[in-house]
């Protein structure tokens, strides 16, 4: 392998939308899609007169991504007007935050586990600034005459992490963002659902001669702008490295400049202004007062933080003796471990409880195409859930039954068992009552018991499936097993 | 009943209670005197008839609300003007702008809705500088305002309609915007009382933006009491406009709702008894050069008045007062030139025939809708906030609003013995002839100079007439300066002032034309 | 401070205002030249802001006081889209219609 001639400098700057219910400085819902510009109101589609109210949940989750981020919060941050025509700009400008921010100086480790030949190992990433912002509306471009304007968006509300260069390769550049994106699912930020835009990502990229153990003087670097797939960051980049290295081999002179990806050819291209450097004329927003809050504030947030992800992923597999994968999925939301350890609270099977989640509760809501965090707080609450659990631990009904009623347990106010005792469907735990099941069983299939005697003992589950049809399920399974082959192997 | 339209507000509101006259009656005589004094006047962009007529017919067949009733209407049945620039919803909201001419609003303003609730009837939409941009209502698309002393003369500006409108007796209060002097300079060059509130006090929802640190919505009347009574139904908090303040939070403020119980105070009591420990600053910088003989002369004398019945006159300085002028104007145009971005034929107003391309839609669209003053605030306010000018133009300015704002805490901090209210002149001359300025904006800024500082410093004025110029016999406007969110003391003392001086009455000029009828 | 043609022209372009509308040659020509003229003026009034002392001095870009707490996050649709885009120039299937982006 040749030595590397340059080393590649990245820095990102991330658009986030957050999970608020309405947009940042007006009631209409935060919300993609609809019919176009369905979910507009005087404020949002820039009407005369029309003036904005900051949305205070906006704020709390800028402080929350802030925290998660290692940043200092800045108990006093100002909005600015920053200033440009497009169609999709109702107001002619942005509301967006230049000096100071909510939120400073943070830091990221990049845990490079998943990224086999990497340079470098787990690098601390710098976070410059979070600040909050308003999002544009959209253009589709219909047709060679027109565009069409769509401000459903316009006001989506925004967080825009800015980190320093800290980036040495593309992939460094991708796998940031997807460990971002894991740890703002985690702590309920975001949707983040890339295909509808919910991040979004620039790309700060120069090339400068490389030393070992880097340094030295930047160079003129490009920036790419809205990229939505971890894929085209790293394509962008990759592009752009080539891009910039040929020139400068070449003995060109790289401009500092905007640039688009265009991810069927992969390759990007110079957006050429006539009108030169962009000239934003930033000034506070006189119509929104600074934000301002207490320390206090800022406290009752981080104490609000869950444990951190990595944590709950080692205490669940070891503790609490969770297999992976199932610890992986409920340790993705923060919202639904909270869920699991709360019902955990309430009776003591760790693996009956994630089985629940996992196997019942996630499927129906999927089913239902509803949120689990909205069924979780109507419908089944912890405490259903821990009972349930019991219900299932104590043999009162089998799991089969369940599976049968759960749709309809999430429905009613009927508890399990009683939905159970109502169709004849509690557990049957009665030796006498099964004694009779399986003495039938063994008489109506005289074959089979005789190959079973024979040797052929993995006909028993034959013999459990019999009784199980008979009882409806209810049968209690480990039950069922003994007095079959008390019966059998007489 | 033809000359309902000559009583004061408050009579009105009597009367009508009473069942003396109904509301279509009212409504009835003030359509009369629109007929008699426009076009000549030119106060209003539209005329609500139709509606006004039918509202009334509704309000007089539901009859007045009963004393007690849980909404007290206080402005039941009173015909009112909007300033053209406060969204009355379904009906058109022009700015004076060709390029808002078709522009109808779907939303009421906060302020129309509260008087919509008190029960105000509204019977026109007035005319006024574009944008509220000048200080004579010449600058309007619809053409300019006469002053109802003398048509040949301005009315000021630029709430130049709502001022000449409630002075003529086209209907009896209007509200206005005051971004610097908007409402207290027409008030002043027409003889009536304008108010314009602390910044915060009033919501600006629905009122379209010219400099949003800046801009109050206020009332214009033809008396204190009654400009009084319109200030208590539009103030108060709005959470639809985040600069709205809590003033239950404010330490020494009286609520809304003590002003017009403070300004019948000021009516009733002797006025040595409201006199009694009141500190009244006269600013050196707002009485020195610059200020025509007449205006001087008449502005004066209530002063001397005040004193004679026990008020202490104290002079005071401010000195950054050299600086407002430059500060204001480069502030107001920034922010305007920002507000005005929105104005760009993509949603509304007016689009530009066939344009080339999206940039031709921005540059004809703007170009063709705005006129050359509102294009100069633009340019202004563009030059004052782009790349290498900020520094040395928009901050230093707005530190500067700071020193302003740092004067007028010393000269009303009531604990080291400053004063209650400070009073000056509203303008530096009465009401000029019309065209006289025109081709030199600079000098007509410089007509701004007595009105713009507190909308810098974002504290109260009211203006309300001291007499006629001796020269010109047009009406000479005095200005008391307030403690923030004081509008309650301002409105006492004027009331007071308002019984210490002569009447003017009202304007002659209009009145050969009713006669003739 | 001296305000030139093109720095007129440049700061035309970010407004996007065309001074010159309907005006062609000689005459869009004047008609510039006097707008610098006028502008220069007011801006070289507005030097007089350098005479002042602000060292130290927190800017005060609003007189705002006593505002109120951000408001709660709560959703309210009041408005239909016909009446939001009863005014718009053009529209078409619900969408704003401009000249084409780009």
């Amino acid at each position: 392998m040749s030595v590397a001639k340059w080393e590649t400098v990245i820095g990102l700057e991330v658009h986030v939308q957050i999970k608020t219910a309405s947009k940042l400085f007006c009631r209409c819902p935060n919300k993609f899609g609809g019919e176009p510009n369905t979910r507009i109101c005087p404020v949002c589609s820039g009407m005369p007169g029309a003036l904005p109210s900051l949305n205070s949940r906006a704020v709390a989750l800028a402080v929350r991504t802030g925290l998660a981020l290692g940043c200092r919060i800045n108990l006093h941050s100002v909005f600015s007007r920053k200033s440009y025509f497009y169609p999709d700009l109702p107001g002619g400008f942005q509301t967006s935050q230049l000096e100071p921010p909510i939120c400073e100086t943070g830091r990221f480790v990049l845990n490079t586990r998943n990224m086999p030949g990497a340079h470098r190992q787990n690098p601390e990433i710098r976070i410059n600034r979070i600040h909050m912002e308003d999002d544009a509306g959209k253009c589709i471009h219909a047709t060679d005459s027109a565009s069409l304007v769509d401000l459903n968006r316009a006001g989506t509300p925004l967080v825009e992490i800015v980190t320093e260069p800290d980036f040495r390769s593309p992939a460094e550049a991708a796998e940031f963002m997807r460990q971002l994106r894991q740890l703002l699912l985690y702590l309920d930020i975001t949707d983040g659902n890339m295909e509808e835009g919910s991040m979004r990502c620039d790309v700060n990229i120069s090339l400068r001669p490389f030393h070992e153990g880097g340094g030295g003087k930047f160079g003129v670097r490009s920036e790419v702008k809205n990229l939505n797939s971890f894929a085209s960051i790293q394509e962008a980049a990759e592009y752009e490295e080539e891009r910039q290295r040929d020139a400068l081999e070449s003995g060109q002179a790289l401009e500092q400049e905007t640039r688009h990806f265009d991810p069927d050819s992969g390759s990007t291209w110079a957006m050429r202004s006539k009108e030169g450097a962009p000239d934003y004329r930033y000034f506070p927003n006189p119509d929104l007062p600074p934000v301002v809050f207490t320390q206090s504030f800022v406290d009752e947030i981080a104490a609000a933080l869950p444990e951190r992800q990595e944590a709950r992923f080692k205490r669940y597999t070891g503790e609490l003796g969770l297999h992976a994968e199932e610890a992986g999925i409920l340790v993705g939301s923060a919202a639904l471990a909270g869920y699991f350890e709360a019902a955990l609270a309430l009776q003591p099977s760790p693996k009956r409880t994630a089985g629940l989640i996992l196997g019942n509760f996630l499927p129906e809501c999927s089913r239902r195409e509803v949120e689990p965090a909205a069924l979780m707080a109507d419908h089944f609450p912890p405490a259903r859930l821990a009972h349930t659990v019991a219900m299932l631990e104590q043999g009162k009904v089998s799991l089969r039954v369940l599976q049968d009623l759960f749709r309809e347990l999430l429905d009613g106010t009927d508890e399990i068992e009683t939905l159970a005792e109502k169709r004849g469907l509690l557990q049957v735990s009665d030796s006498s009552a099964l004694e009779k099941a399986v003495l039938d069983a063994i008489a109506a299939n005289p074959d089979e018991a005789a190959q079973y005697r024979g040797g052929k003992t993995k006909l028993l589950s034959f013999f459990v499936g019999q009784v199980m049809r008979v009882t409806k399920g209810a049968g209690n399974p480990a039950l069922i097993n003994e007095l079959l082959k008390k019966h059998l192997e007489r | 009943m033809s000359d309902l339209y000559r009583m004061s507000l408050a009579a009105l509101v009597k009367g009508l209670k009473n069942k003396e006259y109904s509301v279509t009656e009212a409504v009835k005589s003030c359509l009369a005197r629109i007929e008699a004094t426009e076009p000549r006047l030119n106060a209003c962009i539209s005329v609500l008839g139709e509606q006004a007529l039918a509202r009334a017919a509704e309000m007089d067949a539901q009859g007045p609300p009963a004393a007690n009733a849980a909404e007290a209407a206080p402005l039941w049945g009173v015909p009112m003007g909007l300033k053209d620039i406060i969204s009355l919803k379904g009906c058109r909201n022009t700015c004076a702008s060709r390029f808002m001419e078709d522009f109808v609003p779907f939303y009421d303003a906060e302020v129309t809705a509260r008087l919509k609730k008190a029960g105000a009837v509204f019977l026109v939409k007035n005319n006024l500088d574009e944008f509220a941009m000048g200080s004579t209502t010449e600058n309007s698309c619809f053409g300019r305002v006469g002053n109802p002393w003398d048509l040949g003369r301005v009315s000021g500006g630029s709430s130049g309609g709502s001022a000449a409108s409630v002075v003529a007796g086209q209907v009896f209060a209007s509200l206005g915007t005051d971004t610097g002097g908007s409402i207290r300079q027409p008030a002043a060059m027409t003889g009536c009382v304008g108010l314009k509130p602390t910044y915060g006090r009033v919501s600006r929802y629905g009122v379209v933006a010219f400099g949003s640190s800046f801009d109050q919505v206020g009332p214009l009347a033809r008396n204190v009491e009654d400009c009084a009574r319109v200030f208590e139904v539009i103030a108060g908090p709005d959470h639809k406009d985040a600069a709205s303040a809590r003033t239950d939070l404010y330490p020494d403020n009286l609520p809304e709702q003590d002003c017009l119980d403070k300004t019948l105070e000021g009516k009733g009591k002797e006025p040595g008894d409201v006199l009694k420990g009141v500190r009244i600053g006269v600013p050196e910088e707002f009485w020195g050069a610059g200020l025509d003989a007449e205006v001087e002369g008449c502005a004066m004398s209530p002063l001397k008045k005040l004193e004679e019945h026990g008020a202490t006159l104290l002079p005071v300085s401010l000195p950054s007062q050299k600086y407002a002028l430059a500060v204001y104007y480069i502030m107001s145009s920034a922010e305007a030139s920002t507000n005005l971005a929105r104005f760009d034929g993509v949603r509304y107003g007016r689009r530009a025939r066939q344009p080339k391309d999206l940039l031709d839609l921005y540059y004809s669209s703007r170009s063709q809708g705005f006129g050359e003053e509102v294009q100069r605030r633009i340019m202004l306010g563009t030059f004052a906030l782009s790349a290498g000018y900020y520094d040395a133009y928009y901050r230093k300015a707005a530190q500067i609003r700071r020193l302003l704002r740092n004067d007028f805490d010393r000269a009303l901090d009531l604990a080291s013995g400053g004063c209650h209210v400070l009073l000056a002149p509203a303008s530096p001359k009465t009401a000029w002839t019309a065209g006289l300025y025109e081709a030199d904006p600079l000098t007509t800024y410089k007509m701004d100079l007595l009105t713009i500082t507190l909308n810098l410093v974002g504290l109260p004025g009211l203006c309300l007439p001291a007499g006629l110029g001796k020269e010109t016999k047009m009406p000479v406007g005095l200005q008391i300066m307030g403690r923030p969110f004081d509008e309650a003391a301002m409105l006492r003392l004027g009331a007071v002032i308002e019984r210490l001086t002569p009447d003017i009455g009202l304007p002659g000029a209009l009145d050969g034309a009713l006669d003739e009828r | 401070m001296s305000v030139s043609k093109e720095r007129v022209l440049y700061t035309s372009r970010l407004g996007r205002l065309n001074l010159t509308e309907g005006l062609d040659g000689a005459e869009a020509d004047a008609k510039l030249e006097e707008f610098a003229r006028r502008m220069d003026e007011i801006v070289g009034y507005m030097d007089i802001l350098q005479e002042a002392d602000t060292t130290g001095i927190e800017p005060m870009f609003s007189p705002m006081s006593l505002a109120a707490p951000p408001r709660p996050d709560e959703v309210l649709q009041e408005y239909g889209r016909e009446e939001v885009m009863a005014g718009a120039p053009e529209q078409s299937d619900g969408f704003f219609v401009v000249p084409r982006v780009l």
